[in-house]
């Protein structure tokens, strides 16, 4: 318990307000990217419920989401969709994902595939750090990003993507673990109710995005 | 002694962790989660419907136990469409006290419908309850979070009606459970000629 206190205080030492910095951040900051916005998260968290319904074969559906990501980037880094803003397409893809599992329909890979390809690719265009790829619109961080090296922006993206797929796969396999030891059948109930609240915020925050533009 | 010393410091030193500032709280998921997640319980018309939708969910039982709770947020989703799109639909606020009306008396009287037909009702009332809830949210401080909690909290609420279902299995029985669609009743039609 004592070690447990000494590491609780060393994690939550005060740190200096964040208000206004002076970075666009580094690879640290970066990490927290795919939590920032409720169109990044909430595609990942359905196809992280996907995945685990459709065990294990969904599971192949993450190397197609983490190769579509770096993909992503990569067109981002050579110039190719930077003008792209994905935010609605993920909305989109977050109702698709929840609705098929909210229905529990049995899915076969290659779906599974290219809706995390889908997923990724968007996902990787947005985790691009410059103003154009539709997040961050804010006039300084436009300004600090121009002055970043391209090399720094990657490596500050390639951090959400090693998030966006650690937290894919916590959900699913945290749910399919406790899924097995429990036993419990409520849990495919749960996981349903889950994709259906998904689904439903997701059907509203599509409808708020496209009111506004 | 010595174990709940140590708890308590624990306590202590986690309820006092400083964060950071947050100057522009508006714009990330604390500016109107908690007005959203409070919005479907300071609505008593709306709370006890949902609560209701639970209850009937557990008297149906399976599947429609856990048919409806999922069902009816995404009918809800729609309406709220329709109401964050400005289209309007008449007279909202009396369906949902007809709503309250119906699903206490189908709570009180246990009335088992197939799945079907209980979708069916519980989806049209759905409509109303997030037409009432979409219109409010482009008003909204964070219209984002605002959605995510009262979504959050309409789930919460059918739950803790399967939940309160569950407990009449043991004591008093499922009497008190038709008492409770009675009170249900009784609060749609206050609201309705109110």
């Amino acid at each position: 318990m004592t070690r447990l206190l000494l590491f609780i205080s060393i994690i939550c030492i005060p740190v200096a307000a964040f208000a206004h910095n002076s970075s666009i951040g580094d690879f640290q900051w970066s990490i927290f990217d795919p939590f920032d916005e409720a169109a990044q998260i909430l595609p990942l968290l359905a196809l992280a419920l996907l995945m685990q319904q459709n065990f294990p074969t969904g599971a192949a559906g993450l190397h197609g989401y983490w190769i579509a990501c770096i993909a992503g980037i990569g067109a981002a880094y050579i110039g190719i969709m930077t003008k792209f803003y994905p935010e609605k397409l993920l909305m989109i893809l977050a109702i698709l994902s929840g609705f098929i599992a909210t229905t529990a329909i049995p899915l076969p890979r290659y779906v599974l595939i290219v809706l995390n390809v889908g997923c990724g690719l968007l996902s990787g265009f947005r985790f691009w750090p410059i103003p154009y790829s539709g997040h961050d619109l804010m006039l300084d961080y436009l300004l600090i990003a121009e002055h970043e090296t391209k090399e720094n922006l990657l490596f500050i993206a390639l951090g959400s993507v090693i998030v966006s797929n650690g937290l894919i796969l916590s959900v699913a396999f945290s749910v399919e673990l406790m899924s097995r030891i429990t036993n419990w059948p409520w849990i495919s109930v749960a996981v349903r109710i889950a994709a259906s609240w998904i689904t439903a915020i997701s059907i509203l925050l599509a409808a708020l995005s496209f009111r506004t533009s | 002694m010595r174990l709940i010393k140590q708890i308590l410091a624990l306590v202590v030193s986690t309820v006092f962790i400083t964060g950071n500032a947050e100057a522009h709280t508006a714009v990330t998921l604390s500016g109107g989660l908690w007005n959203g997640f409070a919005h479907p319980f300071t609505g008593l018309d709306h709370m006890v419907a949902m609560v209701a939708v639970g209850l009937w969910g557990y008297l149906l039982g399976n599947p429609s136990k856990w048919v409806l709770p999922v069902f009816f947020p995404l009918v809800m989703a729609l309406g709220g469409v329709i109401g964050v799109l400005g289209i309007p639909l008449p007279h909202v606020e009396a369906a949902v006290a007809i709503s309250d009306i119906v699903l206490g008396v189908l709570v009180s009287t246990a009335t088992r419908l197939p799945p079907a037909l209980a979708c069916l009702i519980v989806g049209i009332f759905a409509v109303f309850h997030g037409h009432a809830h979409g219109t409010e949210i482009p008003g909204a401080a964070d219209p984002v979070s605002y959605a995510l909690g009262f979504v959050l909290a309409t789930g919460g609420l059918h739950l803790s009606g399967i939940f309160f279902g569950t407990l009449s299995n043991g004591g008093i029985g499922q009497s008190w459970l038709r008492i409770v669609g009675v009170i249900i009743a009784i609060t749609g039609i206050i609201f309705l000629v109110g």
